[in-house]
């Protein structure tokens, strides 16, 4: 279910934001929260990771660091999919 | 004060009616010339300390004004930049979505999160970035010596983030399992960023320039007809 792996990204993030481990009590609460929001899958996952974690998404904080570090990732992120969708083919002939 | 003047200018005055008394009018006609001249003279200086002091009361204010003014255009800036920070963390699950779908060979789940991520890509991250930049320009106003760390540490990242994001959601395996068509970005949705660090950079600045427009060229906008 595209769904429950979305929560499971939305977890990796709140952990990422929490700066620890979440625990299987704040994984059913940001479900929770999750699934009782409104607006576009994104908005409630910020909103659910922010009610449960108790912070705020970068605000007033070393934004250079922040915005290179969130960049960094995504450009990983993007490399990742590129070689997963190459090694996917292969998988696919195989 | 009255009396200060009085005690300076009676032995002057003494002098001058000495002089008359001895019917020697010039000396005299010169000490009553030199004592108007000290006085336009004092007044002249007392009259330019004051205007200099009026002077640096409105600058003072003028910058007082323009500090204020400054703090909110950095607070505007600093929104958008939250902004757009929110937006590359959140793009990032779109992202790990596509990822999880091509491992677990989940072609629907792999249409649906890409097409999600582009609409994601298009319509918020760069949007969310182009008002950035928009709010930079006003904050820097021409200041090139930030302007310029600005396009080097802001634009040409992001520049590179789009190349690598057309790399991936153009990857030929997922156009040929999914049947979709190439997704390509047109220039004029990217205006305000271009116009802004094109119109900054300078002839000197050829390794800048190289820079950018290799990444420019990399990403392949589509031809507006």
């Amino acid at each position: 279910m595209p769904e429950k792996k979305f929560v499971r990204s939305i977890i990796e993030v709140a952990s990422e934001l929490k700066g620890a481990n979440i625990t299987d009590a704040e994984k059913n609460l940001i479900i929770k929260a999750f699934n009782a929001k409104r607006g576009t899958p994104y908005e409630k996952a910020k909103a659910s990771i922010e009610e449960v974690v108790g912070k705020k998404f970068p605000e007033k904080s070393p934004y250079l660091l922040e915005k290179a570090a969130s960049l960094n990732n995504l450009q990983n992120l993007l490399s990742q999919m590129n070689n997963a969708a190459n090694e996917w083919q292969n998988n696919k002939s195989k | 004060m009255k009396e200060i003047l009085t005690e300076i200018i009676k032995p002057f005055l003494s002098k001058v009616i000495t002089y008359i008394d001895t019917n020697n009018y010039w000396a005299a006609s010169i000490i009553i010339i030199c004592i108007v001249s000290l006085f336009i003279g004092l007044g002249y200086i007392l009259s330019w300390a004051l205007q200099r002091k009026k002077v640096k009361r409105e600058i003072d204010k003028i910058s007082l004004e323009s500090k204020e003014k400054t703090i909110i255009l950095l607070e505007k800036l600093q929104a958008k930049r939250v902004k757009y920070i929110e937006q590359t963390i959140l793009i990032q699950l779109s992202v790990k979505l596509c990822i999880d779908a091509l491992i677990s060979n989940d072609v629907t789940a792999l249409k649906q999160n890409r097409d999600e991520l582009i609409d994601l890509y298009f319509n918020e991250l760069s949007a969310k970035f182009v008002e950035y930049v928009e709010v930079g320009e006003i904050f820097y106003d021409g200041d090139r010596n930030k302007i310029i760390p600005f396009i080097i540490d802001e634009v040409i990242p992001f520049l590179e983030t789009t190349r690598m994001f057309l790399v991936a959601v153009n990857n030929q395996n997922i156009l040929k399992h999914l049947q979709c068509n190439m997704v390509s970005l047109k220039r004029f949705s990217l205006n305000p960023v271009l116009r802004f660090a094109e119109n900054n950079m300078r002839l000197y600045q050829v390794l800048l320039k190289h820079k950018y427009y290799k990444k420019l060229k990399m990403i392949e906008f589509e031809e507006t007809k």
